[in-house]
């Protein structure tokens, strides 16, 4: 009975494992296929040779290793930004009181609410009449703080407990050494979920890149991939190779923070 | 930081005596407080003005005008953008399909998230490893995702059809047909973010004490009815705060109809979102996309507040 | 005191040095398509850079939809480009919105020497005005044709491509055997073209201020295509989606045996299947031979910072000279007369039957573009006609029910 319901639990589970990872492999095919292969119109699952030039063509064809420093230097600096601002701004809003703070949280949320594309052309303006155009802050400090990192981190410091706070207050430590002494190491996975969130969505970010940066060698891997595409169509193996680098950061960091996720998410119980 | 409000404090007492009057000393520890706090919130205020508001101010202006407002010359317009987009049957027909979408991709992922949480809350070999494949689709770029998804699902060159027919199995010609374009839009975007909504429910699942279980358990409950009556209620804030995310960001989502199908066959998969850009960028209509953008938010507002309702109710939230 | 005076020296050469290269450092912004990169553009560039000290060229490629969207924010931040080139429609779309500069001084003074407009054919000079301003100069001048699987055709029993719609549908009947089939049409609406145009239909009628795609020859041509894919199963149904490269795929395959395409696909096709025997053939003629131009524009946004510049690098790149360069390295078709009748293009199998095409090919939303509707336009269009294509709705339904939409989106104001 427990043994055909454990086999029924990883057949599911492997159903959902195959699913998630077909495309992935399929992408690593892509990726060591060459360009016959994928201009020949029939799909092809296992190349019949392992063309592993693409992985060094992708870094001649383009300046692909000033993209990957790029996409480095904007999502980790964005990503640094938030574990500054996000948390503090959260803990404002979780454990002190002043007057229109319910406004100011709402109208922050409220934030969420509003395509990004919706406010590109001010901004794009805007970063313009900075002389930020092309440069790494304009693509970093427009992206500092988010209205739901600030919501993730209000909800995580919530259930630290006021007695904690107040007892560190008599014993005459200030309010921002209440933030870093006794809260901050409180939600420190709650900080790797945060960082891996932000991290990933940034480093994916297509649009504001698209716009703000007007030199090759300032593109991020997502806007530089698209140069592989040709008018009416796409170098598959080349796109897919760039879609595998892509992948890699991404994933070590999961892997990195993966159990700090599960922790974070238990300890704030979501309520 | 902390300086400055001990400063305040100073100035707020006095001396700082211990014999000031007890209702002016709490007046002035919660002016202090406050002073502190709207320190510590000052960077945020600034970067929400300077990033947001302000280009959601020029925005709303520019949504009261026709002709070129922010590129060339404009007229102003009251609200008459506003009105011929609530008469534009395209627009109702969008917002539907909208709406579709982001229930259609909510309601999978809790369903589905769900589902793989409590398989994996199992102490079964290698649980770790299928919660992190399971993961990987979140975590990649939807660029590369529309890619992989095209090829894999085209009729005739796609690797899922050849599949298909080499089982013998009938083929489909996924994403052009009108009945199966949206599924096939939804299926992949949940495909892509259910493995969030899993580590959450995962987290939460695990929260649970276990003694919940074992006073049901002698209560003779099946594992059926433990799932109903404990499991589940217990996991309403999660549920909603998913419900509640998703919602949010699905109503807004762009790349899936951007990406993949263009809005299209006829109209079929054309998302708000797309709806908007199009008529921004493509249009060059910037003050029609602006208060399509404004109408949207009205309805994402009162989605939300409807469900924070609901959260507030449900949970002491 | 001889060190100062050394030191003066050097720091005044320095100085200058410095002031020198700051007041020459000046950068040509030019916005190109990702695919249109060739060696013979990076070639004239280079020459540019070598006739202007100082100047450098900051070359810049992106896919068309993601330079628009650039394009639109730069026009908005007043910090445009200086050379931009464009897919169609855009030069007269942005020239309307007062976002570009008019060529016509330019051209004054150096239209002889270049051959504009003389040695361009006619539309594509038409194309990039307005009234009796020139805004933009053509580039690259395609147009699709139908394409052919020879072997698949003789097979068959075909021994020429088909010239009319009845023979068109014989053939691809014949050729839809066993998983293979006669054609594959494009989901692109522009591509839906070639059947309208060739039963003589036009977009728009600026007389009457209304479309014509409610026309019985209208509603005929895109049944005819429904119907070649619903009921006679003789091609294959399109794929939605941003993707214009099924049909050539499954041509490369050698699994379709007809359709209709431009000169950019001989390449994939090319390296895709070296061994596949196929051809270029006139377009089809219903009530006439027709099929629609494509191609690329240059022009000059107002808020250039270097008109002049940018001119004389447009120069460069639309000559005969690099036209023919850019044909022998990427198999390109050009606007010039004088390409078409060169004798090296014409003896070109494959570039000479596309380069046939032009003098019939058609510029079709240019009477609608002028309205400066088209763009909301073309996306009703494409809705019609994909319910009719895609959902086999009867095409007399929903073209009168589009006319009627896109006349009264033409009426109001």
């Amino acid at each position: 009975m427990t043994l055909t319901k454990t086999a029924l639990t990883y057949l599911l589970l492997m159903l959902c494992v195959a699913l998630c990872i077909f495309p992935f492999l399929y992408m690593l095919s892509l990726s060591l296929q060459s360009d016959a292969d994928i201009f020949s119109g029939v799909p092809i699952l296992i190349p019949e040779t392992l063309h592993f030039t693409n992985y060094l063509d992708i870094w001649q064809k383009a300046p692909f290793a000033r993209f990957t420093l790029n996409s480095f230097i904007i999502a980790g600096g964005i990503t640094l930004l938030h574990l500054i601002f996000d948390p503090l701004i959260g803990y404002v809003f979780a454990k002190m009181d002043f007057p229109g703070k319910r406004f100011m949280f709402v109208a922050i949320l409220s934030t969420l609410m509003i395509p990004f594309f919706i406010r590109m052309i001010p901004l794009y303006v805007l970063t313009a009449r900075m002389g930020w155009l092309n440069t790494y802050q304009g693509l970093i400090v427009p992206f500092a703080m988010s209205a739901y990192g600030i919501f993730l981190m209000r909800q995580f410091i919530r259930p630290i407990p006021d007695e904690l706070i107040d007892a560190a207050r008599i014993d005459g430590c200030s309010e921002f050494g209440i933030y870093w002494r006794i809260v901050l190491p409180q939600v420190r996975p709650a900080l790797a979920t945060l960082a891996l969130l932000t991290f990933v969505f940034q480093w994916n970010e297509f649009l504001w890149p698209l716009v703000a940066v007007s030199t090759t060698e300032m593109r991020p891997i997502t806007t530089g991939l698209t140069l592989f595409n040709q008018e009416f169509f796409t170098q598959w193996n080349l796109t897919a190779t760039g879609g595998v680098i892509l992948f890699v950061p991404s994933l070590l960091l999961f892997l990195v923070t993966q159990r700090y996720f599960v922790r974070s998410v238990m300890l704030a119980g979501m309520k | 930081m902390g300086a400055g409000g001990r400063e305040e404090v100073a100035a707020g007492i006095g001396n700082g005596h211990p014999t000031a009057l007890r209702r002016p000393r709490r007046v002035s520890l919660k002016t202090r407080r406050a002073f502190v706090a709207y320190l510590l919130l000052s960077p945020a205020i600034v970067y929400f003005i300077v990033f947001f508001f302000y280009p959601i101010g020029l925005e709303f202006w520019a949504s009261l005008y026709s002709g070129q407002p922010l590129i060339g010359e404009s007229q102003f317009a009251g609200f008459d953008n506003y009105m011929t987009a609530l008469q534009d049957a395209r627009v109702r027909q969008s917002v539907f399909v909208t709406l579709a979408f982001a229930i259609g991709v909510t309601v999978a992922s809790i369903v589905i998230g769900l589902g793989l949480a409590v398989l994996l809350n199992r102490p079964i070999p290698g649980r770790a490893a299928i919660r992190a494949i399971i993961f990987f689709p979140y975590i990649i770029s939807f660029v590369i995702v529309a890619l992989m998804w095209q090829a894999i699902l085209d009729p005739y060159t796609g690797i899922l059809n050849s599949i298909l027919a080499e089982l013998g199995l009938p083929t489909q010609s996924w994403l052009s047909e009108t009945s199966t374009a949206l599924p096939t839009l939804i299926a992949i975007t949940v495909w892509k973010d259910v493995g969030y909504a899993m580590l959450i429910y995962l987290a939460a699942l695990q929260s649970i004490p276990g003694d919940f279980y074992d006073a049901a358990s002698i209560d003779g409950a099946s594992p059926a009815q433990q799932f109903r009556y404990v499991t589940w209620p217990l996991l309403t804030p999660t549920t909603l705060f998913i419900a509640v995310v998703s919602t949010i960001s699905q109503l807004q989502e762009l790349a899936p109809a951007y990406l993949i199908t263009k809005g299209g066959p006829a109209d079929a998969t054309r998302l708000f979102s797309l709806h908007v850009f199009e008529a921004a960028f493509f249009e060059l209509n910037i003050g029609y996309a602006s208060a399509l953008a404004f109408l949207m938010f009205l309805l994402i507002l009162a989605i939300t507040f409807v469900q924070f309702r609901l959260l507030n109710r449900e949970v002491s939230y | 005191m001889s060190w100062w005076k050394t030191t003066r020296l050097f720091i005044g050469t320095g100085l200058g040095a410095l002031l020198a290269t700051a007041a020459g450092a000046e950068t040509l912004t030019v916005y190109w398509n990702a695919g249109h990169a060739y060696q013979a553009y990076s070639d004239v560039i280079k020459k540019f850079e070598a006739d202007h000290p100082g100047w450098s060229v900051r070359w810049e490629k992106f896919q068309w939809p993601d330079m628009r969207t650039k394009l639109v924010v730069d026009f908005a931040a007043k910090n445009p480009p200086d050379l931009v080139a464009e897919p169609g429609g855009w030069v007269q779309e942005f020239g309307q919105k007062d976002l570009l500069r008019p060529l016509n001084d330019l051209i004054a003074k150096d239209g002889k020497a270049i051959g504009f407009p003389g040695d361009w054919q006619a539309y594509a000079v038409e194309r990039n005005k307005l009234g009796d301003q020139y805004y933009g100069v053509q580039i690259h001048l395609t147009c699709a044709t139908l394409v052919y699987n020879v072997d698949m055709l003789k097979e068959a029993g075909f021994d020429a491509p088909p010239a009319t719609w009845e023979e068109f549908l014989k053939v691809a009947k014949a050729t839809t055997t066993g998983g293979r089939f006669g054609f594959a049409p494009n989901p692109s609406i522009g591509y839906y073209w070639s059947w309208f145009l060739q039963n003589g239909v036009s977009y728009y009628d600026p007389k009457t201020n209304k479309v014509n795609l409610d026309s019985p020859e209208a509603i005929e041509a895109i049944q005819f295509l429904s119907d070649l894919i619903h009921k006679e199963k003789a091609a294959t149904r399109p794929v939605t989606g941003a993707d214009y490269e099924g049909p050539q795929k499954l041509f490369t395959a050698n699994r379709v045996a007809m359709i209709i395409t431009g000169p950019w696909d001989v390449k994939p096709i090319r390296s895709g299947n070296p061994k596949l025997n196929w051809a270029v053939a006139p377009s089809l003629k219903h009530k006439e031979q027709a099929t629609f131009a494509g191609g690329v524009s240059l022009m000059i946004p107002k808020d250039s910072k270097h008109p002049a510049e940018a001119w004389d690098l447009l120069k460069r790149l639309v000559a005969l000279d690099t036209e023919l360069a850019a044909t022998k390295e990427a198999g390109m078709t050009m606007p010039r007369k004088s390409w078409a009748e060169n004798p090296e293009i014409q003896a070109d199998p494959v570039i000479g039957n596309f380069g046939a095409c032009l003098p019939y090919a058609q510029d079709t939303p240019a009477a609608l573009r002028l309205t400066g509707k088209h763009a909301r336009i073309d996306k009703l269009l494409q809705s019609a006609l994909e319910q009719i294509v895609f959902n086999q709705a009867p095409a007399a339904e929903v073209m009168p029910k589009f006319a009627a939409e896109a006349n009264a989106i033409l009426a109001s104001n």
